[in-house]
């Protein structure tokens, strides 16, 4: 009975706020005495802190400190850590909006931060192709010839009387070959060009407009490009499709890991959101 | 000529010709392409690739302080490749994108600005950075970013530096597609003694790259030479691009090194190792020559900028790329090498991270950015002729140059392969394509053939070389010139080879005509070539290219050769006149075009030299 009283009470104890309060409080005061050192004036200088200055200067300079630039780097640090130091103590944190924002970029580093997401399984990455395939579809590219009529010969209405006319012709089955037409510097034939490609020979211009939906393997045009006149046969058009998974795989584990690790710095900033209340008052209620 | 446009070399192509008569299951052209060893290509395969390879952004102090941009390079690549971007809110996009970049920024306090920008960023409290962020740089804040012994910005300038650096890098790297659109890491070495502009770029082959040499660690160009040869001898290979000789005061293509001595050969040979390029267009100004040096060049005055940043006039003669070929000539006959063995590249110069040569675009080369509103008050503000209260005087400045480059595929190794051996030209900004050969035994109906350019290679040189020793039954040297014009610009008037030799120890400048269009003649008795007219309208600010021609070529033998002596020849190609980018905004809104620029302009392009040495 008494056991039982004792145990009884020692139970509820348990329970009793003031318990949880002490426990919290002993175990913050063990952290508080591992974490710090004894006393708040002192500043001290060990091997942890002395690796601490090498690696961040290694990441700035590429080099480890040279002896007597770290002489000034731990000087540095004496003075930062004591004015940091009583500045804590001052309360200069609280309400600095820059000391705010440094805090929330850490956080938001560190929710971006949360392990590692992993390699993809085969499936997953098939997935994220299928409901990614406009960003990695690839332009479309064409093969065609061109046989050319320049202005620089008897002008702009002679080029475009001479290109009509070859167009008659070779309709009607005359050989290429034997078609009257200038010499095109840029090649007679293109093979897998991409509009691109042929604006920068073409220029912005009918030609590069329409080629690609010109009816395949017949002569057409004339068309103007920025050169002059010409003659078009389209002889094979390969649609943006999408390339082959196995081409990108590289990109698209890249693509997967970022858009992992993206979503788990929502989900970590989310989790941390989802423990505020927001309380509206005044002119923010109707905000 | 039966020459195909391929984009990747290779068996692939016959098999795809093959297959695409039937259009049905047409295996994508990705999954074989890897497979496939790249073929070798013959230097006739070569194409014109168009570049920019000085553009600042906001990790420019300067371009903080002065244009207030806020693109970073990463920004800057991709807008070039002709990416949407969004800067200040607004999406943007390149009409017409490039095929390679370098982003120069000035390596004098690299990105110290763009971290002032950031009201958390470390000095944004200082005083200096106070003026940043308004946009309110002293004289001395100015001076400080080339010579930042003299300016103390209050924050740990070199920690930042390291820190920029890496975002540089990363830039490049992550925004190279090899075969689409080539990016090069660079910096600008910034050397200003007493506002005389020594500036140079500095281009890194690779992504193997060194921290930034600047003007703080030293003024004198062999000292940056010397951070070359060091790092290529550690295998960092980069060359400096020297840029605005114009506002050098003479002291960019002097007879004399840094210490006032008279070149010598060591000299010589380290500057041509060094500084194989030279910038010959960009927004402030064209470097070629003028109109004082080249009294007999109807073309020379063309977009003179000679307004030091201290209010005073450069001086011409020592500041001028023409001029320098020609005491090339003279110092080479004394020690035996030339120190102006250069070609020619253009660039603009851009401060705002935002590419642009459009002279319809083109809002003067300051503090107007393609991403803020334009306003009548802008327009009518930047139309006067004044400072204005800007370090230049923006209705000076042109709309910026392009760099082209003869190379076999888009990617770093070929294109900076063809800037080593000067297979270049400059542009005034507009996409003109120029090819100049050199050879003793060059046939008129060259012209003509299906296969030009591969003899033209099999039988000279290109530009940027020195003709092959003469033949000793050979006359006088002999050069192939081809010029196409811009597909979306004008038509060509006129190629002429300008060639410098010496006489006596003395410099001669000669220009001749050599290709023009059909209609038009040399007049026998004056030996002039008569203008090609101009159609352009002023009410409008359109031009037709109803004169001129779309392409010109010609095979040119040097009338006046003298085997005794070295000479030089370059070709200058000439756009039909169109209206100024002042012309066109004053038009737009409706203002009196100003009077103390000229209304309209011939845009233009200059092929790198071809050098002839005499025997022995």
């Amino acid at each position: 009975m008494a056991d039982r009283g004792m145990r009884g009470s020692f139970t509820s104890f348990l329970r009793e706020p003031i318990f949880h309060f002490v426990l919290a409080g002993s175990l913050l005061f063990g952290l508080v005495q591992l974490n710090t050192p004894p006393d708040p004036q002192a500043i001290r200088i060990d091997d942890r802190v002395i690796s601490q200055l090498a690696a961040r200067y290694q990441r700035q300079f590429g080099e480890a400190p040279p002896a007597d630039r770290f002489r000034a780097l731990i000087g540095r640090h004496i003075y930062e850590e004591a004015l940091y130091r009583h500045g804590l103590a001052l309360g200069l944190d609280r309400g600095d909006e820059i000391v705010r924002r440094r805090i929330v970029q850490k956080m938001e580093f560190l929710a971006g931060d949360e392990g590692d997401v992993g390699e993809p399984t085969p499936a997953q990455l098939r997935a994220w192709y299928q409901t990614h395939q406009d960003r990695y579809r690839q332009p479309e590219q064409i093969s065609f010839r061109q046989i050319y009529f320049s202005p620089d010969k008897n002008g702009e209405a002679a080029a475009l009387t001479r290109a009509r006319n070859a167009l008659q012709k070779v309709t009607a089955g005359v050989a290429v070959d034997a078609i009257q037409s200038d010499q095109f510097s840029e090649g007679e034939h293109f093979i897998l060009v991409e509009p691109g490609q042929i604006e920068r020979i073409f220029g912005s211009s009918a030609l590069t407009q329409q080629v690609s939906s010109l009816p395949l393997n017949q002569w057409s045009g004339p068309l103007r490009s920025g050169l002059g006149w010409h003659l078009v046969r389209l002889e094979a058009k390969i649609a943006d499709k999408p390339p082959a998974l196995e081409s990108i795989s590289g990109r698209l584990r890249q693509d997967w890991r970022e858009d992992r690790m993206a979503a788990n710095q929502r989900d970590a900033i989310g989790r941390i959101l989802k423990d505020f209340v927001v309380v509206r008052a005044g002119v923010a209620k109707s905000l | 000529m039966r020459r195909s446009y391929i984009i990747k070399a290779g068996p692939i192509i016959t098999v795809f010709a093959l297959l695409s008569a039937c259009q049905t299951e047409v295996p994508h052209p990705q999954s074989t392409r890897a497979a496939e060893p790249p073929a070798p290509v013959s230097p006739a395969q070569r194409a014109a690739l168009f570049g920019e390879l000085h553009m600042h952004t906001a990790f420019s102090t300067d371009a903080v302080m002065l244009v207030g941009t806020t693109v970073t390079p990463d920004q800057a690549y991709r807008y070039a490749r002709g990416e949407t971007v969004t800067v200040l809110g607004q999406p943007i996009r390149l009409k017409r994108p490039l095929d390679f970049m370098a982003v120069t920024d000035h390596a004098e306090q690299i990105g110290v600005g763009y971290e002032m920008l950031d009201p958390r960023g470390r000095g944004a409290q200082t005083p200096f950075g106070a003026r940043v962020r308004a946009g309110k740089p002293s004289m001395d804040d100015l001076r400080g970013i080339f010579l930042s012994k003299t300016v103390d910005p209050g924050v740990d300038s070199e920690s930042i530096g390291r820190s920029t650096w890496k975002r540089v890098v990363d830039a490049a790297q992550s925004n190279y597609q090899p075969g689409r659109f080539t990016t090069f890491v660079g910096f600008e070495w910034s050397s200003t003694p007493t506002f005389q502009n020594l500036h140079r770029n500095v281009i890194f082959k690779s992504a193997d790259v060194a921290y930034p040499y600047s003007a703080a660690d030293s003024e004198r160009p062999e000292d940056l030479w010397s951070y070359l040869e060091a790092n290529r001898r550690r295998g960092i290979e980069a060359m400096a691009i020297p840029h605005n000789g114009n506002l050098s005061n003479g002291l960019m293509y002097d007879w004399k090194d840094s210490d006032g001595r008279r070149i010598d050969r060591a000299y010589a040979l380290r500057r041509q190792e060094n500084e194989p390029l030279n910038e010959l267009a960009q927004t402030k100004g064209v470097s070629e020559t003028h109109p004082s040096l080249s009294p007999e060049d109807g073309f020379a005055d063309f977009a003179i900028f000679e307004g030091l940043f201290n209010g005073g006039i450069s001086k011409a003669s020592g500041s001028y790329l023409r001029e320098a070929l020609g005491r090339g000539l003279v110092l080479s006959e004394e020690v035996g090498a030339n120190p102006y063995l250069t070609g020619f590249i253009g660039a603009t110069d851009d401060h705002g991270g935002l590419f642009n040569t459009d002279e319809a675009a083109f809002r003067g080369g300051g503090r107007y950015s393609a991403a803020k509103p334009f306003t009548l008050e802008d327009a009518r503000a930047l139309l006067v002729d004044d400072k204005n209260g800007a370090p230049i005087n923006e209705l000076n400045t042109g709309s910026g140059g392009l760099t082209g480059v003869w190379a076999e595929s888009n990617t770093r190794e070929a294109i900076y392969a063809a800037m080593r051996r000067r297979e270049t030209f400059a542009t005034s900004g507009t996409r003109l394509k120029v090819r100049l050969f050199g050879g003793w035994n060059y046939d008129r109906a060259l012209l003509n053939k299906q296969r030009r350019w591969d003899m033209a290679y099999a039988g000279g040189v290109p530009q940027g070389s020195n003709l092959p020793h003469r033949p000793t039954r050979a006359g006088a040297p002999r050069f192939l010139v081809w010029a196409q014009k811009d597909p979306d610009g004008a038509n060509l008037d006129r190629v002429q080879i300008i060639k410098l030799s010496t006489i006596g120890g003395k410099m001669r400048e000669r220009i001749f005509d050599v290709a023009f269009d059909r209609g038009r003649r040399i007049d026998s008795a004056t030996g002039q070539l008569a203008a090609v007219g101009n159609t352009v309208n002023l009410t409008t600010a359109r031009y037709t290219n109803s004169i001129g021609a779309a392409e010109l070529a010609s095979l040119w033998v040097d009338p006046e050769f003298d085997p005794a002596h070295p000479a030089v020849y370059y070709a200058r190609v000439l756009e039909i006149p169109t209206p100024r980018w002042s012309t066109v905004v004053a038009i737009q809104h409706k203002l009196p075009a100003p009077k103390s620029v000229p209304a309209v302009i011939q845009e233009r392009g200059w092929t790198s030299p071809i050098w002839y040495e005499p025997n022995g």
